[in-house]
């Protein structure tokens, strides 16, 4: 049985606790702790899943948005189990002499106790601040208490890449969009990169103007079927394209390679572009016969949530390509 | 679908990518000097690295010193890997970034070296794509300035296909008058618009923070003013000397130095009214209007309202540390003031007779630089005399260096049964608030005017209202004999400053 009441106690008993810790450690006067909170953050994640990793993630994100954060881990059995326990997460910033503290729950449900789990919730969120639900585990999603668990928040993120079929993936998402509610899928937040760079290239007006005259563009892949990553990529371009009234049909090729392992788009020598993935991070950039080389960090699940916990409102560009995207999926099926 | 306007980026997304930054050649005079090293090449390699640049962009570097142009990547490197800060040196990055980088060995006395300027930037052009847009930046002496606008201009370099600016570092001259010629100077060649004045001080994060704080929030602007607003202190203190700069700091002093531009330009930032947008000109009017209401002392308010120091000889940390006429290349009778302070009147509805305090000094105590404002006391003491142990007012600290942030000060209740208040601070710490690593001052700027964004840099007008607001002070210190050294250096400054603001029952906040 876990009661909210008893987890809020816990918890400000744990910053009286901190306070004094970090008092008798320090004979500095004004030393302290620092309590930081920007959102409540609620992350529903699989028992099996490692939870150091997962840990990582949620501390490094804390840095940069400080949140209360509530880890929900199902446990895939039929017994009720609803568990909690509460701990701090704490930092001392380089050269400072306060720690930086937030505070995280976690809570262990079955599956049969994920109805009880919005009432434990919902009483734990921080008020007048945002509530994220980032779910990992895509069954959620077809489980009867996921709307009322979706209820809780104001942002919802998942991951289409964690999905057997991307076509289900992008059907849910479109439905999500109907609603009020802000969703974000961290597999368009991982093609960032790819899209800042195709946009720098055409503040090159040459380029700019040679759009209409696209002969080509193709997203190449090189896993065995494209992953969402690839389609959104596609979809998107798709999009821009067409906004400024090009009929060009952006088309996904296998390739040798990561997940995107190049974007070209051609204009029969007007303005011919490439970026083409070198390993290791590393992006060749052609444009208009000048090559650059640039650089992309390693994709992670914590720099698309930090990407994602920066956003507070729609993103048209990807409530555009979510219904494109879910083209594609079925063109492939 | 979202639709986009005919010549407009239909792949540009406002909310995922940073700003759009268009193909450019950087011309930077003055290559081979401390600030290219220590500041400027940093900061074009992080843009770099955060891939804000775009792929058509070159830097071309001048100074008299010959080399190749692989020297002066090297060399780049090695300061790039020395002054970088808060941030990784990426080999990959670097390679890519130094592709872009070219030297040209020139005096800018001498005519030659823009036409071979011309046709160096003509050739980089072709091979980088830079789009004919091109950023020069002067980080030579003050007074080659002049000479290299019009250099630029003869040549024709001033106009071409693409956009042309034009960087200027402080001192904007010297005077009201002499700022003057060298506005008039540069305008024969550019344009005002395309003229950016560098102040780098409103380029850190904390100072942008002020307008965030200010206008983005609903709970200070009613209290910002007069009824509520006892008075300001400004501080930019370094415990630093001067550092093997004595013979430039003698001619400049505190005053011109600090107050005159980024002290000035700090106050209007925190004292201006809301501009209607956040357009260029419409927040640089609002602190141009700011500055001219500043009111300007006559000669014989200057003993009163400014006060001159300078540093002495002490022991420091178990080492000697020299007085000011003891650097090198000081005049050992200088009258050069280490340590300027002065009370500012705006003379508006806002704040009249409030008074701001600001201070700078060199070798005091610590390196802090902040904006202290201080409330008028509660106008009734509920709690009787003796609650609290001296009346404390309600102070909100504007940290711009280090540990930028924000700290309001209030009375809380001591825990116990007795009704005994104490102060306590409520801490906003921009650093370990948002873990994200904070742009340097210079990365701002440079990103600022290679993408036309004026706002954080000084207009002419602006920068005539400061010398205004100075000259009548330096006029009166020029005439004077100060009996210096007047401070002991690790202290907070001469005693004559404590009894400024103690004329209006004010003392001065230990930051």
């Amino acid at each position: 049985m876990v009661r909210p009441e008893k987890i809020l106690k816990e918890l400000s008993n744990l910053w009286v606790d901190l306070g004094h810790e970090q008092q008798q450690e320090s004979d500095t006067a004004g030393a302290g702790v620092l309590r930081a909170c920007s959102m409540t953050f609620v992350t529903i994640a699989d028992e099996s899943e490692d939870p150091s990793n997962l840990g990582e993630t949620v501390a490094m994100l804390m840095k940069e948005h400080p949140s209360r954060s509530v880890l929900i881990r199902l446990r895939p059995c039929d017994d009720q189990v609803l568990e909690s326990r509460v701990f701090a997460q704490c930092w001392m910033p380089f050269g400072q002499r306060r720690q930086i503290c937030c505070e995280q729950i976690e809570i262990t449900a079955s599956l049969a106790s994920l109805d009880d789990v919005p009432g434990v919730v919902l009483p734990l969120a921080v008020a007048d601040l945002p509530v994220i639900l980032w779910s990992r585990s895509p069954r959620l999603f077809d489980m009867p208490a996921f709307p009322r668990i979706a209820a809780m928040c104001d942002k919802l993120i998942l991951d289409t890449d964690a999905f057997t079929s991307e076509q289900h993936a992008f059907d849910l998402l479109s439905a999500e969009l109907k609603g009020e509610r802000l969703v974000a899928d961290l597999a368009w937040s991982r093609i960032t990169r790819w899209r800042e760079t195709v946009s720098q290239i055409f503040v090159n007006e040459e380029c700019l103007n040679a759009l209409p005259s696209l002969t080509r563009v193709v997203v190449e892949y090189g896993s065995a079927k494209p992953k969402p990553e690839a389609i959104y990529l596609a979809a998107w371009l798709q999009n821009c394209l067409s906004a400024v009234g090009s009929k060009t049909h952006v088309d996904l090729l296998h390739s040798e390679g990561p997940v995107i392992s190049a974007v070209t788009l051609s204009a029969g020598g007007t303005c011919d572009v490439s970026i083409r993935s070198a390993g290791g991070g590393a992006v060749e950039v052609s444009a208009n016969r000048l090559s650059t080389k640039s650089f992309f960090p390693e994709p992670s699940d914590y720099l698309a949530l930090q990407e994602e916990l920066s956003i507070t409102r729609r993103d048209p560009a990807f409530d555009a390509a979510v219904p494109v995207a879910s083209q594609y999926a079925r063109q492939l099926q | 679908m979202v639709n986009h306007m005919a010549g407009e980026n239909p792949f540009h997304d406002p909310l995922r990518f940073e700003r759009k930054v268009p193909e450019c050649a950087v011309v930077i005079f003055g290559a081979n000097g401390d600030l290219t090293k220590r500041k400027l090449m940093p900061a074009l390699y992080r843009l770099a690295f955060e891939r804000r640049l775009s792929p058509g962009f070159a830097v071309i570097g001048i100074s008299r010193t010959p080399m190749s142009d692989d020297q002066f990547r090297e060399k780049m490197r090695e300061s790039v890997q020395k002054f970088l800060e808060d941030s990784p040196f990426d080999e990959n990055v670097w390679s890519s970034f130094a592709q872009g980088l070219f030297y040209m060995a020139g005096n800018v006395d001498d005519a030659k070296c823009y036409t071979d300027l011309k046709q160096c930037l003509e050739g980089v052009e072709k091979q980088r794509r830079t789009g004919g847009n091109v950023l020069f930046y002067l980080s030579t002496q003050p007074s080659q300035y002049g000479p290299t606008a019009t250099g630029l201009g003869v040549v024709g370099l001033n106009k071409g296909d693409g956009w042309r600016r034009l960087v200027v570092e402080k001192p904007f001259g010297h005077d009201l008058a002499s700022s003057r010629e060298l506005s008039t100077t540069l305008h024969k060649v550019f344009v005002e618009e395309d003229l950016y004045r560098i102040d780098h001080y409103l380029g850190k994060e904390t100072v942008q923070n002020i307008l965030a704080l200010r206008f983005g929030n609903g709970i200070f602007e009613p209290l910002w003013n007069r009824r509520y607003i006892s008075h300001v202190q400004i501080t930019a203190a370094e415990s630093i000397g001067v550092e093997g700069r004595g013979a430039y700091y003698q001619e400049a002093g505190a005053l011109r130095d600090m107050i005159q531009n980024h002290l000035l330009q700090v106050m209007a930032t925190v004292t201006m009214e809301p501009s209607a947008s956040f357009q260029p000109n419409s927040v640089r009017d609002e602190r141009s209007k700011l500055l001219r209401s500043v009111r300007v002392m006559r000669p014989d308010e200057v003993a009163r309202y400014a006060v001159a120091g300078q540093y002495g000889p002490a022991r420091l940390g178990g080492e000697n540390v020299p007085g000011f006429r003891q650097e090198q290349g000081v005049d050992p009778q200088s009258q050069t003031d280490t340590y300027a302070a002065a009370t500012f009147f705006i003379d508006n509805w806002r704040w009249a007779k409030v008074p701001f305090y600001i201070r700078s000094g060199k070798r005091l105590p610590k390196r802090v630089s902040e904006i202290s404002i201080q409330f008028h006391e509660a106008p009734h003491a509920v709690f009787g005399n003796g609650f609290a142990e001296k009346a404390i007012p309600n102070l909100l600290i504007l940290r711009i260096q280090p540990e930028e942030g924000v700290s309001l000060k209030f009375l809380s209740k001591r825990p116990g049964t007795g009704m005994t208040l104490r102060p306590v601070s409520m801490d906003f710490n921009y650093g370990s608030s948002f873990g994200e690593r904070s742009p340097s001052a210079y990365e701002t700027l440079l990103l600022d005017a290679i993408t036309g964004d004026a706002t954080l840099y000084t207009r002419q007008d602006m920068v005539e209202a400061s010398w205004a607001v100075v000259e009548p002070i330096l006029e009166v210190w020029q005439t004077s004999r100060f009996n210096f050294p007047n401070y002991a250096a690790g202290s907070w400054g001469p005693t004559a400053s404590d009894v400024m603001l103690a004329q209006h029952g004010h003392v001065w906040r230990k930051p």
